[in-house]
């Protein structure tokens, strides 16, 4: 499906980036991280700090994940690296846009660098999985018989090719976070940020969706994957980050079963 | 913006509220009915009946190559003419008599005959009462049909505005300043509806790099549209309405003459209006709705 063509369709015009990202910024070099941030502050009221001096690097193409305890502030850190809020101190940026500088009447530009999904999976219940997944085509304002092919793949992809005129309501909760997986790739972002994807799903539904995601990823997808589940990310070799109150570092990561015990005999 | 694309939208609106938008548009319908026809009365006021003006109306300036027979032929149109109470025939050395002297030509009628050194000069009386202001109208018309006739000049202008008239001017006019009012808000609130309705769509649609306009555009367009299918509606509607009770065919209610409707000029001039104003019944919500139901840095709350 994926080299598939549709008469009148040409390849330049089933992917033409230079359009969709029409009014973004020149990202400039290719080797400079995708998302820098440094000595970055949330406050939530003047005595409740979310963030405290958090700094990041991700280097494009990389898989990081983040993790904390609930509250520890995942979601406002990825909230802020897609402007859905300010930080109160700090430097952000994110694929070349200078967050703390950009203004509100231009996120728009920031937002069709990325994809986004969340645990609550955000879709429009009464539109059907293919309208739900056209959305960023639409908004960049796509050609509909180049939406109806891109449409296309992206839901074979996630395995929803068989539901496409399904309302959204109608799927299982594995199929709605495939759909709002789909809805995030399809405009092919530089950047995927996935909020507690698997927050919902039961464990094998959680290994396939990480899969999903590591499959992007190995294609030159960045993706960001905060999640609290230590056992998914204990599956895989990615860099981990760990949010405890407020304060981003490296995760210690827990020894294997085999490690424990030769530490033990010694 | 591309059409495919924004019907796809205007389909979405619709779909989310089809109900709501047959009746904004019915309402929109029925406020612009009323405007139609307070417009209409507006415009009729003006040939609203004259009871106030002079009995002596009107002088015509004679060629002065006027024949007997011609000038014969005008007295009998005039003695025929049921607007016309009296005439009478200034010969030159009577008009010279008059020139100067209280209650004789007008002094507009007196520059005009010195200026053209005309032999003779008609003075036309017209009934004075209900009809007087459409007979002249006709008069006039009739009399530029002799071409020995050069000119006409009313001894007295006719005051357009007199008395009762002009509080019914008035109150036209600010009935439909009202309307024009009522109909903003008509616009506003159902497309204030509209928007908050998909208010999950449009955080949706900031999520994933919407733009303003993007998210504008089509309530909008859909306004516009609306509220010109309102001005359609209210335009034919009126057109029967006068076409029943107003207009010509009304003679027996509303004497030899009914209201006239509105020229393709004026329709065409109400159907612009119409969209200026879902224009504007769109953009000042949108404004305000901007912030009250999800900026760039609230799409979370719609969740």
């Amino acid at each position: 499906m994926l080299g598939s063509t549709e008469s009148g369709v040409t390849a330049k015009q089933r992917r033409p980036f230079s359009f969709f990202r029409k009014g973004a910024r020149s990202e400039g070099s290719g080797e400079r991280p995708i998302v820098r941030a440094s000595g970055i502050y949330k406050f939530f009221g003047p005595s409740r700090p979310v963030l405290r001096d958090a700094s990041l690097e991700v280097a494009r193409n990389e898989f990081v994940f983040i993790t904390g305890p609930s509250g520890a502030g995942k979601s406002t850190l990825l909230s802020l690296l897609y402007r859905g809020q300010q930080s109160d101190a700090g430097a952000l940026e994110v694929c070349g846009h200078d967050l703390t500088q950009l203004p509100d009447s231009r996120v728009w530009a920031l937002r069709r660098h990325l994809g986004l999904v969340f645990q609550d999976f955000r879709l429009v219940d009464h539109w059907s999985v293919a309208e739900n997944c056209a959305l960023p085509l639409e908004i960049l304002r796509l050609s509909g018989s180049v939406i109806r092919v891109r449409v296309g793949e992206t839901l074979e992809r996630v395995g929803l090719s068989g539901v496409a005129a399904a309302t959204a309501r109608s799927l299982s909760g594995g199929e709605k976070q495939r759909l709002a997986i789909a809805r995030a790739i399809v405009h092919e972002p530089k950047l995927l940020l996935a909020d507690e994807p698997t927050g919902n799903l039961d464990p094998q539904l959680s290994i396939d969706i990480l899969s999903l995601f590591e499959e992007l990823n190995r294609e030159g997808t960045t993706v960001v994957f905060a999640t609290h589940d230590h056992a998914l990310i204990g599956k895989t070799n990615h860099r981990t980050l760990a949010l405890d109150e407020g304060v981003l570092g490296p995760l210690a990561r827990p020894r294997s079963a085999s490690v424990t015990r030769l530490v033990a005999a010694s | 913006m591309r059409m495919a694309y924004l019907f796809r939208r205007l389909q979405r609106t619709l779909r989310a509220g089809r109900v709501s938008a047959l009746a904004s548009i019915v309402s929109l319908s029925a406020v612009m009915l009323a405007l139609v026809v307070a417009v209409l009365a507006l415009g009729n006021a003006r040939l609203l009946p004259v009871t106030d003006v002079p009995e002596r109306l009107v002088s015509l300036l004679l060629d002065p190559a006027t024949t007997e027979s011609e000038l014969a032929s005008i007295e009998l149109f005039l003695e025929g003419s049921a607007a016309v109470s009296r005439f009478d025939v200034l010969e030159p050395e009577r008009v010279a008599e008059r020139i100067g002297t209280a209650g004789g030509l007008s002094v507009d009628a007196r520059q005009r005959v010195a200026q053209l050194e005309l032999p003779a000069v008609v003075e036309v009386s017209l009934r004075s009462g209900a009809e007087t202001g459409p007979a002249l109208t006709t008069l006039l018309k009739q009399v530029g049909r002799f071409p020995v006739v050069l000119d006409t000049v009313l001894a007295e202008p006719i005051q357009p505005d007199t008395g009762s008239r002009g509080v019914l001017l008035w109150i036209a006019g600010i009935f439909c300043l009202l309307l024009l009012g009522a109909l903003v808000v008509t616009l506003g609130y159902s497309t204030q509806l509209a928007y908050a309705r998909q208010t999950q769509e449009i955080a949706l649609a900031r999520l994933f790099g919407a733009s303003e306009r993007f998210v504008r555009l089509p309530f909008v367009v859909d306004a516009v549209v609306r509220a010109v299918l309102a001005a359609v509606f209210a335009l034919a509607l009126s057109y029967g309405l006068w076409s029943v009770s107003l207009g010509p065919g009304s003679a027996r209610f509303m004497g030899e003459r009914g209201w006239s409707f509105l020229s393709i000029e004026a329709v065409l001039g109400f159907i612009v209006m119409a969209s200026v104003l879902g224009w504007i019944g769109a953009v000042v919500p949108l404004l305000f709705s901007r912030w009250a139901l999800g900026g760039p840095r609230r799409e979370g709350s719609a969740w």
